[in-house]
């Protein structure tokens, strides 16, 4: 290194510094963290961040107190529920008055004079007690006059259909790419695949369903209590149906059951209760049941995908052309488009909605994304299976980002790739089972948004708090917004309560997208920061040095003049205590991070029936905050993805116009036996400073990677999820035919 | 209405209910106790397990009148003042995300510890086969229960 | 509101079902599903689960007597059980969970009839009979005449199912239950299949092979069973008597599968339960 260069050290400066050396001063320059910039302390100097924290709400959880929207009880509290259409669409015409005249019914109304989509709310009512509100349900006269509907792709397109929106069913197509560069692509191919691959409507299923409790008794003021991924999102929605203004409502949102993308607004149910409440003047509880959980909430969009790829004899994907149709209800669907996350040196692609007459869809655990991931794993998987060529080798040279290159090997390595013996053609369908393994990646954007305000404060009794009005849909951010202030204060992790849940509190965004993390804690490095300058100056009066050799640990303050326990620091403070406010750094944020995922499957060749049994994922996260909430999501991303690729499918009767797995029973989710052994990683060679949020990448790849590995077991390609025992076992004798 | 005594978590309780009212409403709406969660209210999800003379019981298929004179264990009931050695472990290993499953599978891995008191990793897997998590993946649930009773085995 | 009894006796109980609407209750597991409200709308529940009369597992002439109020759980428990009749057993330990199992009883599961009922098949295979009381008396139905038609039992108004009887099981009697199903706990079958015979050497004897979830109602194979008795059991014959199967059921397709595929896994599951019988592919 050349002396003439100034070294730099992110977060550090230089200060001078006169130590005592045998009975001499001695002046000398030291590195110290840079107090004015807010970042986090190098990962080797941390206690706290980076490693596996207990979550600091777990105790709440585990014995039951933690409060849920669902569990809030208040004084004159009325229980209000929907009754949901049977049909694909009706008139509907509803007497209520012997519901209202029902024992303890206060409320009882009709909601749409004609439906729009199966399942849609046509009644409300309102009751003294969940038991009374059923009974005055049931006290409902309803007459349905059922109208035609369309509910399958068929009957969408059909000739003279009834039209789901004005413009037709058929929604007009995006395209982009050049049909004739595609074209002289393909002619350059050694091997070209053409085939479709369709994935179902799935579900959220969170344990608890969409709900919300209003506290309104008349007069001003409210409290909005609704499980809701943005705390602060509910509140002008809420103010509207009360008839109030957005300072009169409070939102809170302390624990939630899980949301998935499923909850960002007040949704229908905290309308209803809104509009109850501000005509009773009295609380309201409107909870949704299973039934319009899977009905009424949103879904993640089915899609049709005829893919058409190529690739030349040294396993380069030259040309692609897609056509996607995306199955979004009412709603337009989303899908993320191909060719998806490979580069592929000419692409054409077409997507286009059908629309029908059921739930829209919203946001889903990455949007679009697992849909588009499935059909180009698997026409990856062909590309490769028809050259003969190793898939992870064929990955690699598909993929650019030297992320992904390294990823492919480590996580071929952990799932046991090199040792196995169908790398370059699948095994067959004789005997009684078949073992295979599969690969998929995903990349996903995150990013952070610099809305977030974070209050940090200590009081002159050495008590701490972080708040924020963000929420803690399960995912862990109740802890690291304690764990980041306790690491820079040098305090234990329950030496800082953290609050948050609450829309007095600072501004936070919703949480989607994987950006809670990124968005709000660059907010409280900012605020603990800054908050370990005021501490550090008030020590740095008190021992007569720099605030900067000040140094906050478990054991309070110590500098070259002294030491301080935290209590004492803490009574240097003035009466009132110190507080902060901390917002977005961007340095602190990255975006882009980069998935790889193996699974190991064993198929039943006389029954048709998938085993995964192992599954592997290597996930990029930036800096890792907390390790055991990381591993977590990347575990139950894989479950969900493991669940979409064997179980889950939202059915209805297109004839009858009725609903067939509206119930957890005919809709199944993977369980405690379901489960594959797992090997959740936090990519440790991403060594950026910046934080992401895990949340949806690890979902994407893990249906692509089991249709891959039951190819890989015994050479049968499953286009269509879910890879249900009678679509394998039809495959496989097929094969055994052929 | 009539009055239905029953034991809730070690103590004697007197409640008004029709007879049919499921015990799940009982324990959330009268006797306050909300760590039952209802999920499904068809015995699917496992949220409002609770303990019935000692057997994980889905407190949804309950009717009130059949538990006359019988014993009730909810999430609340299995903590005294300080945490249950297997809710501390629950937390320790990760086993807990959005929590709304967790009452239940507390309720019912408690009972398998009751009764055997170092199960196989396959028994753990079937004693929660009856409660589902959207959020967690399961396994550190299982981890939990390992590393509570010492055991580092394997499935079978 | 609904009045609901608990009598403590037999004859008690058969006096409260003869009333006008009043429906018999043990577990609860199916009247209670998802809105309880209809449950509400019964004029009269009678539960059956405490009846001593309907409760225990004992033993019978060499056989079992099995208490229709007797639960899945305790099934499973039950050394009497678990010794005699390893199927039942296997058999309850697949009813949904142990949630289930702990309130769900044998007494139910049969009168509730559902073509995908579990323990259906396990009683035809083991030649069971019904124990039924009513106020003229009490009847035994041979567990072949038991399910009439689609959720329709040989049970008149006002009777009840008192308990099982399971003739002697010797070290000879070969037993085999597999249930195929979405997942692998708390899911109603695809198929489901049980199987009882006596070996003598390469021949089995007095086969009885039943089925659930292929036909209106739980079924008895009698065309795979008559290509069996008494012959050779080869490999062959074995996959024959698995595509009788197929040909004798009438499947229907529904939310959980298709007609098409519970033939074929029936014709599977049945030929290897038969080659199991021998000690062959299990």
């Amino acid at each position: 290194m050349s002396f003439m260069q100034e070294e730099k050290r992110p977060g550090k400066k230089k200060i001078k510094t006169t130590r005592v050396v045998n009975g001499l001063d001695v002046e000398e320059e030291v590195w110290v963290d840079d107090l004015e910039a807010p970042l986090f302390k190098p990962r080797e100097e941390c206690r706290l961040l980076g490693t596996r924290m207990k979550r600091v709400d777990g105790p709440a959880k585990l014995t039951g107190a933690a409060e849920y929207t669902s569990d809030v009880r208040l004084e004159g509290m009325l229980y209000a529920k929907v009754l949901l259409c049977p049909f694909g669409r009706a008139k509907v015409k509803i007497d209520a008055a012997p519901a209202l005249a029902s024992k303890g019914c206060v409320h009882a109304r009709q909601l749409v004079d004609e439906t729009k989509y199966l399942g849609q709310p046509v009644a409300v009512v309102a009751a003294a007690t969940p038991e009374l509100a059923e009974d005055a349900l049931r006290a409902l006269v309803v007459e349905y006059e059922p109208l035609p509907w369309v509910l399958d792709r068929g009957q969408a397109l059909a000739e003279g259909a009834p039209e789901v929106r004005s413009r037709g069913n058929l929604g007009r197509p995006t395209e982009d790419g050049d049909a004739g560069e595609v074209e002289a692509a393909f002619a350059q191919c050694a091997v070209v695949v053409e085939q479709e691959y369709s994935v179902p409507v799935q579900h959220h299923v969170c344990l608890e369903t969409h709900g919300t409790v209003v506290d309104y008794r008349g007069g001003e003021d409210a409290i909005v209590y609704c499980s809701t991924q943005s705390t602060h999102g509910i509140v002008g929605d809420a103010a509207e149906s009360l008839g109030l203004r957005k300072a009169q409502v409070r939102g809170i949102v302390q624990h939630m059951g899980g949301g998935f993308g499923s909850k960002f607004g007040l949704e229908r149910a905290g309308t209803l209760a809104c509009e109850i409440s501000r005509e009773q003047k009295r609380p309201v509880h409107l909870m949704w049941n299973r039934e319009a959980e899977f009905l009424t909430s949103g879904n993640r969009t089915g899609a049709w995908q005829r893919v058409k790829a190529g690739a030349n004899k040294d396993g380069r994907m030259l040309a692609m052309s897609s056509d996607v149709e995306r199955y979004g209800g009412i709603g337009g669907g989303s899908h993320a488009g191909l060719p998806y996350l490979y580069s592929v040196e000419k692409s054409l692609r077409k997507h286009a909605s059908v629309y029908m007459h059921l739930d829209t869809n919203c946001a889903m655990r990455a949007p679009g994304h697992p849909q588009a991931s499935f059909a180009m794993e698997s026409v990856v998987d062909e590309l490769a299976a028809g050259l003969g060529m190793d898939a992870v080798e064929f990955r690699k040279r598909n993929l650019n980002s030297p992320a992904h290159l390294r990823q492919l090997d480590r996580v071929a390595e952990l799932i046991g790739w090199n040792e196995h013996p169908n790398r370059t053609a699948p095994g067959s369908v004789d005997g009684f089972e078949a073992v295979g393994i599969g690969f998929g990646c995903s990349r996903w954007g995150v990013g952070g948004s610099p809305v977030c305000q974070v209050d940090v404060r200590v009081m002159n009794d050495g008590s701490v708090t972080a708040e924020v009005g963000s929420q803690d849909l399960g995912t862990g951010t109740r802890t690291y917004l304690a764990a980041i202030v306790a690491e820079e204060l040098g305090r234990p992790l329950d030496g800082v309560q953290a609050r948050l849940g609450d829309s007095r509190m600072g501004n936070a965004n919703g949480s989607g997208g994987s950006t809670t993390t990124p968005s709000l804690a660059p907010a409280v490095q900012d605020a603990a920061r800054q908050m370990r300058g005021v501490l550090s100056v008030a020590a740095a009066e008190h021992f007569g040095c720099a605030p900067e050799e000040v140094v906050l640990d478990p054991d309070g303050a110590r500098a070259p003049g002294g030491k301080l326990t935290w209590l004492e620091l803490c009574a240097l403070l003035p009466p009132e205590g110190a507080s902060v406010r901390g917002t977005w750094q961007s340095d602190l944020a990255v975006s882009g991070v980069a998935c790889t995922q193996a699974a190991r499957v064993r198929v039943d060749l006389l029954t048709g029936r998938v085993k995964v049994e192992k599954m592997v994922c290597l996930q990029e996260c930036g800096r890792p905050l907390n390790r055991l909430a990381l591993e977590s999501q990347i575990r139950g991303a894989m479950t969900q993805a493991l669940s979409y690729a064997l179980l889950e499918e939202r059915r209805v009767d297109p004839q009858l116009g009725i609903a067939l797995s509206a119930d957890l029973e005919t809709y199944k989710i993977a369980g405690s036996l379901e489960i594959p052994e797992f090997v959740a990683l936090v990519d440790d060679d991403d060594l950026r400073e910046g934080v992401a949020g895990v949340g949806e990448p690890p979902v994407i790849p893990g249906a692509g990677a089991i249709a891959n590995a039951v190819f890989n077991a015994c050479g049968v390609r499953l286009r269509h999820l879910p890879l249900t025992p009678d679509k394998v076992l039809n495959a496989i004798e097929e094969r055994k035919s052929s | 209405m009539t009055t239905w005594n029953v034991r809730v978590n070690g103590r004697e309780v007197s409640v008004e209910a029709p007879p049919m009212a499921r015990v799940l409403d009982v324990l959330r709406e009268s006797l306050g106790l909300t760590g039952s969660k209802e999920g499904c209210g068809e015995g699917e999800c496992g949220s409002c397990t609770v303990l019935l003379d000692g057997r994980p019981t889905c407190a949804c298929l309950v009717p009130i009148f059949q538990v006359e004179g019988r014993e009730l264990c909810t999430v609340e009931g299995v903590a005294g003042t300080e945490l249950d050695p297997l809710q501390r472990v629950m937390i320790e290993a990760g086993g807990v995300q959005c929590g709304a499953c967790t009452p239940g599978i507390v309720v019912s891995l408690r009972a398998l510890l009751d009764r055997d008191p170092r199960p196989t990793r396959a028994a753990v897997r079937e004693s929660i086969a009856g409660n589902l998590c959207r959020c967690t993946g399961y396994e550190r649930i299982l981890r939990a229960v390992e590393e509570l009773v010492g055991s580092e085995e394997a499935d079978a | 509101m609904t009045v609901a009894l608990r009598p403590t006796s037999l004859s008690e109980a058969l006096d409260a079902l003869g009333a006008n609407g009043a429906v018999a209750v043990a577990g609860c597991t199916d009247l209670m599903v998802v809105d309880h409200a209809p449950a509400r709308a019964h004029a009269t529940v009678v539960d059956l689960s405490r009846l001593p009369e309907l409760r225990g597992v004992r033993e019978d002439s060499g056989g079992l007597w099995i208490g229709a109020a007797t639960t899945f759980a305790e099934l499973r428990e039950s050394k009497l059980v678990r010794e005699r009749f390893p199927i039942v057993a296997e058999m309850a330990g697949t009813i949904g969970a142990l949630q289930i199992q702990n309130r769900a009883t044998v007494g139910g599961n049969i009168a509730n009839a559902s073509p995908a009922g579990d323990s259906l098949p396990v009683w035809m295979a083991l030649d069971a009979e019904v124990e039924i009381a009513g106020r003229s008396g009490s009847r035994r139905v041979p567990y072949d005449e038991m399910h009439r038609a689609y959720r329709e039992t040989a049970l008149a108004p006002g009777e009840l199912i008192v308990g099982l009887r399971l003739p002697a099981a010797d070290e000879a009697l070969e037993q085999r239950f597999r249930k195929v199903g979405t997942r692998a706990a708390q899911a109603i079958s695809k198929v489901v299949v049980a199987l009882a015979a006596r070996v003598h050497g390469d021949e089995l004897h007095g086969l009885r092979i039943a089925a659930g979830s292929v036909a209106p109602t739980p079924v008895r194979l009698r065309a795979a069973e008559a290509l069996v008795e008494g012959q050779p059991l080869t490999p062959d014959l074995a996959a024959a008597a698995g595509l009788a199967a197929a040909r004798e059921v009438t499947p229907i397709d529904d939310v959980r599968s298709t007609a098409d595929y519970r033939r074929f896994v029936l014709a599977r599951t049945v030929r290897r339960m038969l080659l199991a019988c021998q000690g062959g592919e299990a």
